[in-house]
Order: structure tokens, then C-alpha cells, then sequence
């Protein structure tokens, strides 16, 4: 008989609640490169429209329902880059990671470290140039399971890369 | 112990830019042909002059940009936090470290041009997603080697060590209650299956493959067409009309029976069933024969599925679904009609060591579960009713009325009554979902076996205290919708057994 060897009967009430987790928040820096990212998309838009109208010079109905639509599109794309930057939290308990986004649908999930088959750090040029990086997190349950989490500054980015691998190591 | 090679940080072979452009041109290639095409067969002489003269800058940036990327491609081995570490990018910067457990497959790969650059390309392949895996383009024969053999070793190494802790426990149970047993699926009850399963498939098969050829043929003997009179003629006969249509109704019904039954026999031949010390093995198939032996910890989802009839003639049919890099249940599946429930239960025995028989809480979704399939239904006639409005000016209002009626009569009951069926039940050590009112699904998850859960509340549901969970395995995802707050517990209950967990799950 092991000598550290217990099995106490479990109470749910005494389970560790992931509901009651307090988030932290990614950087904002990260609506900042989306805003920029939203306006390279409507100048390159607009720039499409202005050459459009320059060539032709007859304009149908359809023509100011597709303009419309874009506008639309933008208009949409720029107010969910807005709101979606706050839902954005990340963290870190002594056995699992979580993460959250969505505002429309909000959305946790959750990743054991013991289920983590590794992690990576991502920086797109853009990244760089606002000084953030993202992390992802690869379980063997494909993408569905699979965590981005975006607008980390690097050096946190690096740490928490660090942790993770310490922690999947630990475990396997 | 193979020396610590490979620890300073290494670049490709040099020839290796000459591989990165041309994967990167053909990529390019791929991707805009159809502007390249248009350019180069441009009527105007001036695009086609500007596309000549693009080419040689595309080209050059190319060489720049190949140039970098191998600049910047750089691995090595860490010794000390057991890993293989890949950086990479040129504009974006990328670094992936998976640990040597995590290591599937490693492979030499040599298409024509890196045999021709005498060089050899490394894979590297893990469990997950696909864009994950490392792939090294040009390594020297003897590095190539040397890496893939290190990568097996280290592989191998923190294996063994997960394999030897459980050995232990396997032995003991083997020897206790382990028998050894066979089990066949005879033709007969491959055609008892065929004809019992829902006969929806083969009749839609039946429907499309009819109507391609009705159109077909139609299409062909148009010219041929009988003059209006004749027409005429023919449809007096009103009478003899509907017996036609009774008759080829009935023809296509028989027709899918046999479709079906045809299906399930090709499929399943010969259905084989197998236990061995360590492994289950399958083996089934006339046109193809497969093959399949795994061991019970590389099943992450067991379904379970039948009907009313089959039921009564003991028929169940068994769906494995194995730890892939696929996302959606179903991509890496064997699946085993025809079994009765004694052999069900031998099949459980191996694949659990705990009981799955225990005492169980059961939970249902809440009812507004049931508001997403009637606001689908909603959508669906409505669509009907555009279409039809737009198409024919709703002339046949009547007709459609009718056909409306009755789908909603027969939807709206079964899609509440479908909601009734769905019961989870939550022992200690699994997780079993029921539901189907015809084709009834058991699904059975071992709480260990998860990768991860999702908890999803989209905003309609914040008042009620309403979620929809997935849960994540290396089999696929399951999604359960409407879930109550109280389930949360019951979430923080399986992460506790997956996280308390040392067993092997894939």
C-alpha cells in the first residue's frame, strides 16, 4: 500500500469552477493592426470602385447594389473588430488553459495541458510592426479543439509558450 | 545513446533555394493562372508587352524571396526541453517545437528535382491538424538520415516509458477476465441488415440516378416527341396514368430495397471480428478489402446504432471511430453491423477496463432546443414559397398549401418528439449520449479520452442560463445544444478526470 495514496469521496461543490476563472485580456493593440488591416481593405476597395467608375460611364442598378453591399460588408467588418476586442481573455490554471471570444455567441474552451501536443508562436508582418504575437495551441482533436489566441505582447507570448512546454513535458 | 547532434540551430542545403522558388512559383502559378492566361492571351498588345516584362521582376522577387525564406528556415534539436524545433518565415515569423512523444511519423521523401539537386526532404508528422506537420526540403543524404534516425530513437525513448507503466495494469486484467473470442456476421444477416436499415439512401441514390437518365434520355428523343394529338390521347386516360405512376413508384421502392441491401453486402462481407491479447481486428469487404486492428486506448468514440425492428432481431451495429488528424466524427470510422448484443458486450469488455454499466446521472437539454430545428423548418418552406413566387407567380398556391401542411403535421410532432430521445447520462468514468427516435444513437466517451472541451453561449441563450458544449477528442467533436448551467458542474467534474488522468488516450 502507497503510503501517499488516497481516495476521498469527491464533492462537485469542491471541484475547481472554470465558470468562476477570471480572464485576462489581449492587447489592444490588436483592434489597432485589425483597424489598420480595415483600412488597407476599404482603400484597395474604394481604389477598385474609383477605377471602376473611371472606365465606365454608364452605371445600372446593380452597380450601386454591389457598392451597397460592400459598404455594408465594411461597415459590418469594422464594428465587429470593435466589439470582439474586449471578449478576447485568456487563462492559465495549474492544470488546463482557457480561452475565450464571441460576443454574439460567447465561447469558451478549455485545454487540459496533458492533451496539448505542442505550441507555436505566430507573428505576421503586421505583428511585428505593432509588436505582438499570437500563440496556438495544437491538441490531437484537430482544429475544433485547436487555440489562437491572438494580441500577445511577444515577451508574454514567449513565456507562456515556455510554461505550456514545461507543463506538456510534466505530463508526458 | 546516439550523440547530442543537432543542437546549434541549421540551416537547408543551399541548393534548397532552388526547391523553395520552385514551390513558391508553382504556388504562384496555381494560384493566379487564370489572370496569367488572361494577360498572355490579352488582345490588347500592351498587356501582353507588360506581362513579358513583369515576368523577369516577378522572377527576381521570387529568387529574393526564396532567398529569404531559406535565410530564415532554420531547426534544431532541443536536448533539454525535448523537442524539435522549426523557425521559419520571411514576412511573418513562425516557430513550431514538438516534443519527441509527440512525433508520429518521420519520413524521407525525394520527388524528381530534389533528386536531381541529389538532396532529400524530411516529414515530420504529428497527431492534429495537418498544417502543423514539419516538412524540410533539401538535407544532405547522410543528415537526412541521421536526423530521421535521432527523431526515431528520441521517439521511441519517451515511449517506451509510457508503454512499460502500462503494461503492468494490461497483464493483470488480460489474465483475470480477458478471453479470447471470434465472431462472424453471416450473409443472411448481412441481408436481414440491408433490409431492415432505413431505405432513404438507396432511394435517393435510386431518385438521382434516374432522374440524370430520365433527362438524358428525354433530351435525346425530344425530336421524336409525339405530336400534340397524341398527346391528347394519352392523357385522357387518366386512370392509366396514376397506375403508371403507383407502378414505378413501387418499382423505385423494391429498387432501393435491393440498393440497400446490395450496399450493406459489398461493404460489409464477411464482417470479421477478432480479439487478440492486444488488439481488436476487422476485417470486412468484397470490393475492398479492409483491415483494421487497433488497441482499445486508440478508440476515442464508440457508437452505437439501431432500430426498432433491428432491435427485436437483435441486430446493433457498432461505429469505432480511431484518433486521426480529421476533424469531423465519421472521416476514420469502422463501422460493424450485425452485431448481437452478447458480442456488444464482449466488444465493451475489451475496449473498458472500467464498468460502463454504473449507476449514471442522466441530464436533458432544455426545450429550446427544439426552437432551432422549427426556425430551420420555418426557413426551409419559406424559401419554398420565394422560390415558387418567383418562379410560377404562386399559381399552384393550393397544391403547395397542402404539401405544407403536411410537412409541418409530420415535422413539428417528430422533431419534438426526436427531443425527447436525447438523454446524457454521466457516470464516473463515461459520458453516454442517446438519442434518435428510428435510428436510435448510443454514443459512448470515456471522460479520459477527451482533448478539451467548448463551452458556446450565444446571446439568446444568456437569460435562460443556456450553453452548447462540444466536446473535443482525437475521433472528432460532439455537440450537445441547449445545455443547462447546472451541466457546468458536470463539465468540471470530466475535466477533473481528464486532467487527474496518466493514462495513454490515443
Amino acid at each position: 500500500m502507497r503510503e501517499d495514496f488516497s481516495n476521498q469521496q469527491l464533492k462537485f461543490s469542491d471541484l475547481p469552477q472554470f465558470e468562476k476563472v477570471d480572464f485576462q485580456k489581449v492587447s489592444l493593440k490588436l483592434r489597432t493592426k485589425s483597424i489598420l488591416q480595415w483600412i488597407i481593405l476599404t482603400v484597395l476597395f474604394s481604389a477598385g470602385i474609383g477605377a471602376f467608375f473611371f472606365v465606365k460611364e454608364e452605371f445600372s442598378a446593380f452597380t450601386f447594389i454591389g457598392i451597397g453591399v460592400i459598404a455594408l460588408f465594411l461597415l459590418i467588418r469594422l464594428i465587429d473588430i470593435i466589439l470582439k476586442q474586449q471578449f478576447y481573455g485568456f487563462a492559465i490554471r495549474e492544470k488546463d488553459i482557457l480561452f475565450r471570444s464571441g460576443y454574439i455567441s460567447s465561447k469558451i474552451t478549455i485545454i487540459p495541458f496533458n492533451r496539448i501536443q505542442h505550441s507555436a508562436i505566430n507573428r505576421s508582418f503586421l505583428d511585428k510592426i505593432f509588436g505582438i504575437s499570437s500563440l496556438k495551441i495544437y491538441t490531437a482533436g484537430g482544429t475544433g479543439s485547436d487555440m489562437h489566441i491572438p494580441g500577445l505582447f511577444p515577451d508574454l507570448a514567449v513565456q507562456l509558450n515556455q510554461t505550456l512546454s514545461q507543463k506538456v513535458s510534466e505530463n508526458a | 545513446m546516439l550523440e547530442q547532434e543537432f543542437q546549434q540551430p541549421k540551416k537547408q542545403e543551399v541548393s534548397g533555394v532552388l526547391l523553395i522558388f520552385f514551390k513558391s512559383s508553382y504556388r504562384f502559378i496555381r494560384a493566379f493562372w487564370p489572370f496569367l492566361v488572361l494577360a498572355f492571351v490579352s488582345s490588347s498588345e500592351e498587356v501582353r508587352f507588360y506581362s513579358f516584362l513583369a515576368l523577369p521582376v516577378l522572377g527576381v522577387l521570387g529568387v529574393i524571396y526564396s532567398f529569404f525564406y531559406y535565410r530564415n528556415f532554420t531547426f534544431y534539436i532541443d536536448y533539454k526541453d525535448q523537442k524539435f524545433v522549426l523557425e521559419k518565415g520571411v514576412f511573418s515569423s513562425e516557430s513550431i517545437r514538438i516534443p519527441f512523444d509527440k512525433i508520429q511519423q518521420v519520413d524521407l521523401k525525394r520527388s524528381i528535382l530534389q533528386r536531381l539537386i541529389k538532396v532529400y526532404g524530411l516529414n515530420i508528422d504529428t497527431a492534429g491538424s495537418k498544417k502543423d506537420e514539419i516538412h524540410i526540403h533539401a538535407l544532405q543524404e547522410k543528415e537526412a538520415k541521421k536526423i530521421a534516425e535521432i527523431l526515431t530513437h528520441l521517439k521511441n525513448e519517451s515511449f517506451e516509458e509510457e508503454e512499460s507503466s502500462t503494461e503492468n495494469t494490461a497483464e493483470k486484467t488480460s489474465s483475470t477476465s480477458k478471453e479470447f473470442w471470434k465472431y462472424q456476421v453471416s450473409l443472411f444477416t448481412l441481408i436481414k441488415i440491408g433490409l431492415t436499415r432505413s431505405y432513404l439512401r438507396g432511394f435517393l441514390l435510386i431518385f438521382v440516378f434516374a432522374s440524370s437518365i430520365y433527362n438524358q434520355v428525354e433530351s435525346y428523343f425530344s425530336s421524336y416527341l409525339p405530336t400534340e394529338n397524341e398527346f391528347d390521347n394519352f392523357y385522357e386516360n387518366v386512370s392509366g396514368d396514376l397506375l403508371i405512376l403507383l407502378f414505378s413508384i413501387s418499382f423505385i421502392f423494391l429498387l432501393s430495397i435491393l440498393v440497400t441491401i446490395g450496399e450493406v453486402v459489398i461493404r460489409h462481407f464477411n464482417l470479421n471480428l477478432k480479439q487478440n491479447p492486444k488488439n481488436l481486428e476487422i476485417e470486412m469487404g468484397l470490393k475492398t478489402n479492409t483491415k483494421v486492428s487497433f488497441q482499445a486506448k486508440r478508440l476515442q468514440v464508440l457508437k452505437i446504432i439501431t432500430n426498432p425492428i433491428q432491435k427485436k432481431l437483435n441486430l446493433f451495429e457498432a461505429q469505432f471511430f480511431l484518433a486521426s488528424s480529421q476533424n469531423d466524427l465519421g472521416k476514420s470510422k469502422i463501422i460493424t453491423p450485425g452485431l448481437g448484443i452478447e458480442i456488444l458486450e464482449k466488444v465493451k469488455s475489451f475496449l473498458y477496463t472500467k464498468n460502463l454499466s454504473v449507476q449514471s446521472k442522466h441530464i436533458t437539454p432544455h426545450l429550446v432546443w427544439i426552437n432551432r430545428r422549427y426556425i430551420l423548418i420555418g426557413l426551409g418552406i419559406l424559401a419554398v414559397w420565394i422560390l415558387n413566387y418567383l418562379m410560377y407567380d404562386l399559381k399552384n398556391i393550393i397544391g403547395l398549401s397542402i404539401i405544407t401542411a403536411i410537412i409541418l403535421l409530420v415535422l413539428l410532432p417528430y422533431q419534438y418528439f426526436l427531443y425527447k430521445t436525447i438523454k446524457l447520462s454521466i457516470s464516473e468514468d463515461f459520458l453516454v449520449i442517446n438519442q434518435g427516435l428510428w435510428t436510435q444513437k448510443t454514443e459512448i466517451i470515456e471522460l479520459f479520452k477527451m482533448e478539451g472541451i467548448s463551452v458556446q453561449q450565444p446571446f439568446w441563450y444568456k437569460r435562460r442560463g443556456l450553453y452548447n458544449i462540444t466536446f473535443h477528442t482525437a475521433g472528432g467533436g460532439l455537440k450537445m445544444r441547449a445545455m443547462s448551467t447546472d451541466f457546468l458542474k458536470d463539465l468540471n467534474y470530466m475535466l477533473y478526470k481528464i486532467e487527474s488522468s496518466t493514462k495513454a488516450w490515443m
